[in-house]
């Protein structure tokens, strides 16, 4: 039992199996000996500080980087032999990265399906996304909560059982990061297995079935969000001070409600 | 109501979609298409060509006392410059477009003066000056005039010189500043994600190039033609055929260059330290013939010569390809050599 309260199947297979991998650039260790496994439908979180490996370890996991050494396989194929085959059967949103001026957001989706081999119904795509109506705007014209969702669209366009999110929420305002956790959940009640960086612990202990954190290219630890809390508790951890019973956050929502602020968009 | 779709392969859907782009992007139009023009424009009216003088064959066969007067006047101007000699060599030399006119004094001190048919500053002046100096002759000197090889103005001359221009501004700067701000924006990054292939990539940037090179070569033949009433000589679809060639030659260049270069800021000094001194060089505006010997045979070697020289040959000159084998194996060397760097420099991102 998560405690994003569903069942998980513990007899799941696993789809991607990670076993002491490792990675430096010149003298760095950035992966230093990380072993994990993902479970079918499972949503993992990976949480660290900055420089912690998770960017890393997860390029090599989605074919952009090559390992030094270790095992990775994801989706059946060896990603430390074979970084290239695994692009095609993943989704994966990137940070640092962005699309093609001057094509508006359905051609681009035409574009990356015919890269992938395959055809898709672009304004279906971005009505699950909630950009149906941007469907011949350019990346540009949009804000930055449409530009994540629709990063989230390109990866969908192969129609992947593993979907890959790198700090998809960075730099959102509340009611675009909610509107994202939405767009998650609805992914992982499709059964696709998700794996995502972060930084909002808010976000991992509401999304993920289970949190690694990494921390100097190593995993500190690897287990349920409920369950780390109670290891820590177990070890005689109080908090100093009781927390209020609402944060600041909760003061910006009910001022300014959830709704999305898309900027451009259309009412 | 959606209609059947196919699957289009990776290669065609780029190439398609980077034609859009480009047709959508105006500054690239702007560069690519109307700067030439607005180039050959401002050359052809300043007329750059109209300072040289007058190249007058004169053939003096009387050799009385009135017809060495009438050879030392016009050596005495400074608006034509005497060329000497046979009749026979002199006539060749007219009739291979060498002099704007020609000054015959027979036996019997009959004046013919033959004239080339281009509109051209010398041709003026050279008619001038022989009406000058020979005022008072009796009989009046006959004058014809014939089409020779000289029926061609500065602007013939500049037309290959802009077409090679507007084929490396297409392949080297163009491809340059586009592919460095695709990997600055991370926009390569998000394909590298994707199974496309760096040679599909490749490919149909090249082929959206290629396109893009020989439209633009043909806009401004037909200018050429329509607007500045340019002789083309030799046949435009080799003329279209070399700068194709010409164009692959500075795309692999291009990427070549672009494949270490980090950021759009300094791509454009990179971009000029190529491209400008071959611009001076190359013989784009004026005629290499000037140079001192060292610097003509080095500057023999600049691949945008190879491509100037070969496309003025066919336009000017009247050359077929078989003419300009020198020229074209020329570029055949920069384009392995660059497309062999391109392939091997290729990165989607910088580390």
């Amino acid at each position: 039992m998560s405690v994003a309260g569903r069942p998980l199947d513990a007899a799941a297979a696993p789809v991607i199996r990670v076993e002491g991998l490792r990675k430096h650039y010149g003298d760095r260790v950035a992966v230093d000996g990380v072993s994990f496994s993902v479970r079918e439908g499972e949503v993992l979180g990976i949480l660290g500080p900055n420089g912690a490996g998770k960017t890393t370890t997860v390029e090599i996991l989605e074919g952009l980087r090559t390992a030094d050494g270790g095992s990775a396989e994801v989706a059946g194929v060896d990603v430390v032999r074979d970084p290239d085959a695994v692009k095609g059967r993943i989704g994966v949103q990137l940070q640092a990265s962005s699309f093609f001026d001057q094509l508006s957001l359905a051609e681009l989706l035409d574009l990356f399906a015919a890269i992938f081999g395959t055809t898709v119904e672009a304004r279906a795509l971005l009505r699950r996304v909630d950009l149906e109506d941007r469907a011949q705007s350019q990346v540009k014209q949009l804000s930055g909560g449409q530009q994540q969702r629709f990063a989230v669209a390109a990866a969908l366009v192969n129609n992947p059982r593993i979907l890959f999110l790198d700090e998809p929420t960075t730099g959102l305002d509340p009611q675009a990061r909610r509107h994202m956790w939405e767009l998650v959940r609805s992914f992982r009640d499709d059964g696709t297995t998700i794996v995502l960086t972060t930084h909002s612990m808010e976000e991992a202990e509401l999304l993920c079935d289970r949190v690694a954190i990494m921390d100097a290219g190593r995993m500190v630890a690897l287990d349920t969000p409920g369950a780390l809390v109670e290891a820590l508790l177990a070890k005689g951890f109080r908090r100093p001070q009781r927390e209020r019973e609402a944060t600041l956050e909760d003061v910006f929502l009910d001022l300014c409600g959830h709704g999305l602020r898309d900027g451009d968009a259309p009412p | 109501m959606s209609l059947p779709r196919t699957t289009v392969s990776p290669r065609r859907a780029l190439l398609v979609a980077s034609l859009k782009m480009f047709y959508r992007n105006k500054h690239s139009i702007f560069w690519t298409l109307l700067l030439p023009v607005v180039i050959l424009g401002v050359f052809a009216l300043l007329n750059l060509g109209g300072g040289v003088s007058a190249q007058l064959a004169v053939v003096d066969d009387a050799h009385t006392a009135t017809s060495q007067r009438i050879v030392s006047a016009l050596q005495a101007s400074s608006l034509v410059s005497v060329h000497q000699g046979a009749l026979q060599d002199e006539r060749a030399a007219f009739d291979s477009g060498d002099r704007d006119a020609l000054l015959h004094i027979d036996r019997a001190e009959h004046l013919s003066l033959l004239l080339s048919g281009a509109h051209s500053h010398q041709v003026e002046a050279a008619r001038v000056v022989v009406d000058e100096a020979t005022r008072g002759a009796s009989p009046d000197v006959a004058v014809s005039t014939v089409n020779n090889g000289r029926n061609q103005g500065y602007t013939d001359f500049l037309i290959p010189g802009i077409i090679a221009l507007s084929v490396m501004q297409t392949g080297l700067f163009t491809v340059l500043y586009t592919f460095v701000h695709l990997r600055q924006r991370g926009i390569l990054r998000r394909l590298k994600a994707t199974p496309l292939r760096a040679g599909d990539f490749l490919a149909a940037q090249v082929g959206t190039r290629l396109i893009l090179a020989a439209a633009q070569t043909l806009i401004l033949v037909l200018i050429a033609l329509l607007v500045f009433r340019v002789q083309i000589y030799g046949n435009v679809g080799w003329l279209l055929l070399v700068a194709v060639l010409g164009a692959a030659v500075f795309l692999a260049l291009g990427f070549a260059i672009s494949g270490s270069t980090g950021s759009v800021e300094s791509a454009a000094p990179i971009a000029n330290l190529v491209g400008l001194p071959m611009i001076v060089l190359s013989g784009v505006f004026f005629s290499r013939g000037g140079m001192p010997g060292w610097l003509h045979s080095l500057t023999g070697l600049l691949p945008l010569t190879y491509l100037v020289d070969g496309l003025r040959h066919i336009s000017y000159d009247g050359w077929g390809l078989l003419d300009i084998r020198t020229d074209l194996l020329g570029m055949a060397v920069w384009l392995l050599i660059s497309g062999a760097l391109a392939v091997k420099l290729f990165r989607w991102e910088l580390d």
